[in-house]
């Protein structure tokens, strides 16, 4: 039953993470560190879901918009060529706003659509050219005589058709944004995903070396195995955390945006062999073991070889705690993966690294959802891990 | 074991940090000569001079400069791997003297010792209560597997919100204040999130191992001999202390992980901060100190070396199956 529900709960959550990474704007994942392609979106935006805030719609051609407390922080145009937008104000008040787009441009930015709606704000109400250090040209086009949001409903209409609109509130997206306008549920799918990926590989590699090195360090009482033995108890009395870190910083190097790049499988393979010396050490332990039972001893009188006795005996006796072990290893990886991410280290955006960022941003005081969301993930996949492995550990 | 296994475990593991500290230490200095080289040739009014001697022995002028220049501001470039490694981790230890350098170590220290304390505690609390009641125990290996899956910072975050969301003071999670006594308070957090992390694991195996005593007919004769509870788990206790001796030193060198962590989130001015500000990676820049890295790396290395041999020593008294 436990396994059951286990197994649940981690298709539940697989199944999301890939339908959420399926559909995710890739565009916005390879920017994740990339700051100048956030500057059109609003910061510390709240998620669509906590009311309170000014809502962020998507809409092409045209649509109606109603402010109630707050006026939008932007409006973003996603297309190619001249645009023309004209909007219908609750006062009555009619305003066209022409420029020329060439891929993601927003109200704020663009040079022609901006000076539109300033020229507006000034000539049709009471703003003044100063006003511009303190007003965006959005918040002057939502804005009444007072400077205050103009609250009502107003008709937007944009051409071409085929352009489309965000009109950035002050919610965004199902996770709301940081402080640099990033839009957080990206970074969280594509965080959730590299942690993921990186823990499943490293598993696979520890679980790899593992056996080579515990099956060859136990089975073998020769100098070799003694050598090998000497390895795997240094190995796991290393601190392996700032090792880990200046081993990844050595192999790695810097790419665009300042990010830190490494192949995933270079970088697998090096946590691999740091975190190998425990897994190995109980492989050992077992060879230890099994190679004394009197059934090798009688294949050995039978005239088998060491590498058949090791593939039809020692291997049969290890795998199953393997297989039991490996829902462990693979939460362990998780962690480390993590853990390493909240120092810079780890390449991409990652569990840690999302946290990371939270932390310097002070987004705890705050954006609480931000830290939280990836702590549900992990407490989500650890107990769905754990109670898959029930059954087997006992 | 044996202290010389020990030693010779912890040679290897001393061999290997030298060698990849003095790698990353070479290849940082090889950097900077070669930002000075150029800047050499471009400015220096010598340089002319260089360029001909390297014309004469058939070598680019930068390469000319890299071997016979560069090694006088650089002794390093001359050394191997080991050496620079070994110097650094020397050099990084005998830092120990100045007090501004103690102060992380010490407060590192502090909240191991304080962690490792709550932490044994509990687990010994808690592997009593597993043996006496198997529910107590099955649910001893649930946590274990689901907390060995989650990262200590996740406990952080919400220690981090209870504070901020709270009546607490805000001040326990902005950096550790005061001197002595006072920066007490400050531990709580960082050794709650530490114990949560570290307790069900330690926990469990001491169940095991103590489960397993217990089972043993002596045990049986001593109850049944009337003597009290306290005195049968004492002795049970003490035919155990080696093996859980043994598995408290894997634990204690596991949780150095966390509590680098706790003290780089909580500001506690210790060692896992000075692991933070040993590689700083800004989108302009990457700055790695050596000195400082190697700082934190030798103490710790020293750390589970003196541990280790401690228990060696203490082995040896303690074990009561060995003897006249």
């Amino acid at each position: 039953m436990k396994r059951k529900v286990g197994a649940i709960i981690l298709i539940i959550f697989f199944l999301i993470t890939s339908l959420a990474y399926a559909t995710l704007d890739r565009v916005k994942l390879e920017n994740w560190d990339n700051y100048l392609f956030w500057v059109a979106y609003p910061r510390g935006a709240k998620p669509v879901w906590l009311d309170g805030g000014v809502d962020t719609i998507t809409f092409r051609g045209g649509t109606n918009y109603t402010v109630f407390d707050g006026a939008p922080k932007n409006v973003v145009l996603r297309g190619e060529g001249e645009v023309t937008m004209n909007i219908l104000r609750p006062d009555g008040k009619e305003v066209t706003l022409t420029g020329k787009i060439s891929g993601e441009d927003s109200l704020n930015s663009n040079t022609g659509l901006a000076l539109d709606a300033i020229r507006f704000a000034i000539n049709e109400l009471s703003f003044r050219s100063e006003d511009r250090a303190l007003f965006s040209p959005t918040r002057m086009l939502f804005s009444g005589e007072d400077k205050e949001p103009l609250r009502g409903t107003y008709r937007i209409t944009v051409s071409p058709g085929d352009v489309e609109v965000t009109i950035v509130g002050s919610n965004y997206g199902l996770l709301g944004t940081d402080y640099k306008g990033r839009d957080l549920w990206v970074g969280f799918v594509g965080s959730t995903v590299n942690t993921l990926t990186l823990a499943f590989l490293t598993m696979l590699f520890v679980i790899l070396f593992g056996l080579l090195l515990g099956v060859s360090s136990g089975y073998y009482e020769t100098r070799f195995g003694e050598i090998a033995s000497v390895i795997l108890e240094a190995l796991n009395s290393l601190p392996y955390l700032p090792l880990a870190v200046i081993v990844i910083f050595l192999i790695s190097y810097t790419g665009a945006y300042g990010r830190r790049e490494l192949g995933t499988f270079k970088l697998t393979v090096v946590l691999a062999l740091l975190l190998v010396g425990k897994f190995a050490g109980a492989v050992k332990g077992i060879v230890m073991h099994e190679k004394r039972e009197e059934y090798v001893e009688a294949a050995r009188a039978l005239g088998a070889g060491d590498l058949e006795i090791i593939r039809k005996h020692i291997i049969r006796a290890v795998i199953p705690y393997t297989l039991s072990y490996a829902t462990l290893l693979f939460s362990q990886m998780i962690a480390v993966v993590s853990i390493l991410g909240l120092f810079g280290i780890i390449p991409g955006v990652n569990w840690g690294s999302f946290v990371a960022e939270a932390f310097k941003q002070s987004a705890v005081y705050s954006l609480w959802w931000w830290p939280l969301s990836p702590s549900v993930a992990i407490i989500l996949v650890s107990v769905g891990l754990t109670l898959l492995s029930d059954s087997s550990s006992g | 074991m044996g202290v010389g296994r020990v030693v010779t475990r912890y040679a290897v593991v001393v061999l290997l940090v030298a060698f990849v500290v003095g790698y990353a230490i070479k290849a940082g200095i090889e950097r900077t000569a070669q930002y000075e080289a150029v800047g050499f040739f471009q400015f220096n009014p010598g340089a002319q001079k260089v360029v001909e001697e390297a014309k004469k022995l058939g070598m680019d002028p930068i390469e000319y400069y890299m071997t016979y220049i560069a090694p006088k501001d650089h002794p390093e470039l001359r050394m191997n791997l080991l050496h620079i490694g070994l110097r650094y981790m020397k050099a990084s230890i005998l830092e120990l003297r100045e007090e501004k350098d103690r102060t992380p170590t010490y407060r590192t220290l502090l909240l191991i010792l304080l962690s490792e304390l709550v932490i044994t505690l509990t687990a010994l609390f808690l592997a009593f209560k597993g043996i006496e009641r198997p529910r107590v125990y099955s649910i001893l290996q649930v946590t274990a597997r689901t907390f060995n899956g989650i990262p200590v910072w996740f406990f952080v975050v919400l220690f981090f919100m209870a504070i901020i969301y709270s009546p607490l003071p805000s001040e326990l999670v902005n950096g550790l204040k005061g001197t002595g006594a006072s920066t007490l308070p400050y531990f709580v957090f960082p050794v709650l999130s530490v114990l949560l992390v570290g307790v069900w694991g330690l926990a469990e195996g001491m169940a095991v191992i103590m489960r397993e005593e217990f089972s043993q007919p002596y045990v049986e004769a001593k109850r049944a001999m009337g003597l009290p509870e306290g005195r049968v788990r004492k002795g049970v206790l003490r035919a155990v202390a080696v093996p859980l001796m043994y598995l408290w030193l894997q634990h204690f060198v596991e949780v150095q992980t966390p509590v680098l962590v706790v003290d780089y989130l909580f500001n506690l001015g210790g060692l896992g901060q000075l692991l933070g500000r040993s590689l700083i990676i800004t989108p302009d820049n990457v700055n790695f100190y050596p000195m400082t890295f190697t700082f934190v790396v030798t103490v710790l290395i020293v750390l589970n070396f003196s541990a280790s041999i401690a228990a060696e020593v203490l082995s040896n008294i303690i074990e009561p199956r060995e003897g006249p």
